[in-house]
């Protein structure tokens, strides 16, 4: 199959992802409602704390006080991040427990065109409820970020995107082998809720942990937006955050791709893919 | 007659206990996943102790003193999320319970077994909070070693007696829930929606009167339905005697008064809603339905 035959596949798959997704309405709700009451909780227990709507302390460690934005673009930019993780390492197990895995696997296209069209019908669909998200907390909250800045944000966010494929890669391979992947992917999300600063800059977690944080891609990403959309910096202000990202995309591309070829091949010698 | 009558109690009682061993059997064949929940509500709490520190740059806070009385925010977080970890139960454990024997094949058994059916869902809530009392206590522990947490022990039996209340009310939850999702089955979205909504409402991680403060009078009715819902009540109890200078939105008598009422009729309703379910499910033959 040559490459435009491979980009039907991702299209194909893609589609199809929306259509199942879409014959569930009330997970459709669900989905749309659920990053609202979170953003929603995070303000309610900030505002309680600080007592107003701009943290003086805040502003000291993050050069905004604004915390409303600032939740905001870091829930934004993670809600990508949480998506592939979910969405990747469900990818496969889903297939499974719909018994189609054997099948998807014997068509005559690469793997990860499957598993790209899977990761598209997903950030398809999040992309969608963050500007949900984003309507309603200018609405309701009066979020304050700079909306002419939103193209290099978007274009930040693409820069980001290869890396946070590669660890879906790598997810997804894990749970081939492992098949479970619930209580993983809890874990990791809530290791990434905790080393990702969404809700609070590094500087307050303990040094040990940031050096963690500093690992994960999205950390740059969710940095690199909130210079763009909160502290209006320009492109050339981002080489910092930009190059590791570019960096990560390399790292996490590749190793993503060996983890899951490997756990491909383990697991067709042992031809435990049916197993479930 | 009425040694008839003890009698079959007496072995209505026994289902509930080879329940609740099977339940507690069944979990601790997963330690990972027992280890699991143990741990994961440090998780979820370490995020909220540390954005708090970003916020106001230590662990008081005068706006959450002026809406609570208590200006620690991060005891007054241990407190919530420990009893969070009931309703949790409540929802996923008990909710749940027969749309897992449902998954596993076993319902269908389980309702052609002759007793009450109200002994075993009591069987799987006791073993449910057997497992919950473990593991709120485990992040109590991990908490307070992690985050340090400044509490009242004196007033320690007084909070354990609420915390029974709560989990009696609890059950009816846990009840009324296996009753809905025994009648509409797949219940994923409907339980991670009510989840997170009664954390909103309820005051787990930040004082009650912060609705009011926030949305100012729409704020007054989401506080309303926050205190229907035991967990307020008993929140607001355990935090007036746990946590020194708390002041509570409702008084302690009265949140006590409350969570008696509201235990009787929660488990009345429950028991009411589940036999219902189970009625209509047998009559539709929709109990093997998937």
């Amino acid at each position: 199959m040559d490459a435009v035959d491979e980009l039907k596949v991702v299209l194909a798959v893609a589609k199809k992802e929306l259509k199942l997704y879409l014959r569930y309405p009330v997970w459709v709700l669900f989905d749309a409602l659920m990053p609202l009451l979170w953003v929603l909780s995070s303000i309610i227990y900030s505002k309680a704390l600080v007592g107003s709507s701009y943290s003086t302390y805040l502003a000291s460690l993050a050069n905004t006080g604004d915390y409303v934005s600032f939740i905001v673009v870091g829930m934004i930019v993670s809600s990508f991040a949480f998506s592939t993780l979910w969405g990747m390492s469900y990818a496969l197990r889903g297939e499974q427990w719909s018994g189609t895995l054997e099948t998807t696997f014997l068509a005559p296209c690469s793997r990860f065109s499957i598993l790209l069209g899977k990761a598209f019908s997903s950030m398809l669909t999040t992309s969608l409820w963050v500007i949900l998200q984003l309507i309603l907390s200018t609405l309701v909250f009066n979020l304050r970020i700079n909306f002419i800045n939103l193209p290099i944000a978007l274009f930040l966010l693409l820069i980001a995107l290869p890396s946070f494929l590669g660890i879906g890669f790598s997810l997804a391979g894990i749970v081939l082998e492992f098949k479970e992947h619930n209580a993983f992917v809890n874990f990791l999300t809530a290791l990434f809720s905790l080393l990702l600063p969404i809700s609070y800059p590094l500087v307050v977690l303990p040094p040990f942990l940031r050096y963690f944080s500093y690992l994960l891609p999205p950390t740059y990403a969710i940095e690199g937006m909130r210079n763009v959309l909160i502290l209006d910096s320009s492109l050339g202000d981002l080489i910092n955050l930009i190059l590791p990202l570019l960096f990560f995309d390399v790292f996490w591309l590749l190793f993503g791709s060996i983890v899951f070829l490997m756990e491909e091949k383990r697991v067709m010698k042992k031809g435990a893919l049916g197993y479930y | 007659m009425k040694k008839d009558v003890a009698q079959n109690f007496i072995l209505e009682l026994k289902v509930s206990t080879s329940t609740a061993k099977k339940e507690l059997l069944i979990n601790f064949r997963y330690p990972l996943w027992v280890i699991f929940w143990a741990i994961m509500p440090v998780f979820w709490l370490a995020p909220l102790v540390f954005q708090g520190q970003a916020l106001i740059g230590g662990r008081s806070s005068t706006s959450f003193a002026m809406l609570s009385g208590n200006s620690d925010f991060i005891t007054f977080n241990i407190v919530g999320s420990s009893l969070y970890a009931y309703v949790m139960s409540a929802l996923w454990g008990m909710g749940l319970s027969l749309r897992r024997e449902q998954w596993s094949g076993t319902l269908e058994t389980l309702m052609v077994s002759p007793c009450n059916k109200f002994f075993i869902l009591l069987g799987k809530a006791v073993s449910d909070s057997m497992l919950t009392t473990f593991y709120a206590l485990v992040q109590f522990i991990l908490a307070s070693l992690l985050f340090g947490a400044k509490i009242k022990l004196e007033n320690l039996a007084y909070a354990i007696f609420v915390l029974l209340l709560m989990i009696f009310a609890l059950y009816g939850v846990g009840f009324l829930l296996s009753g809905v999702i025994l009648m509409y089955k797949e219940p994923g979205a409907l339980l991670n929606f009510v989840n997170t909504f009664i954390s909103i409402i309820c005051p787990v991680n930040y004082p009650l009167k912060a609705l009011v403060f926030v949305f100012e009078s729409i704020g007054y009715y989401l506080l309303i339905a926050g205190l229907i819902f035991p967990l307020t009540p008993a929140l607001e109890a355990i935090r007036a005697l746990l946590l020194p200078s708390f002041d509570p939105f409702i008084g302690t008598t009265l949140a006590l008064t409350y969570l008696v009422v509201v235990s009787v009729v929660l488990l009345f309703l429950g028991t009411f809603l589940f036999n219902y379910a189970e009625r209509k499910a047998r009559k539709a033959g929709t109990l093997g339905t998937y």
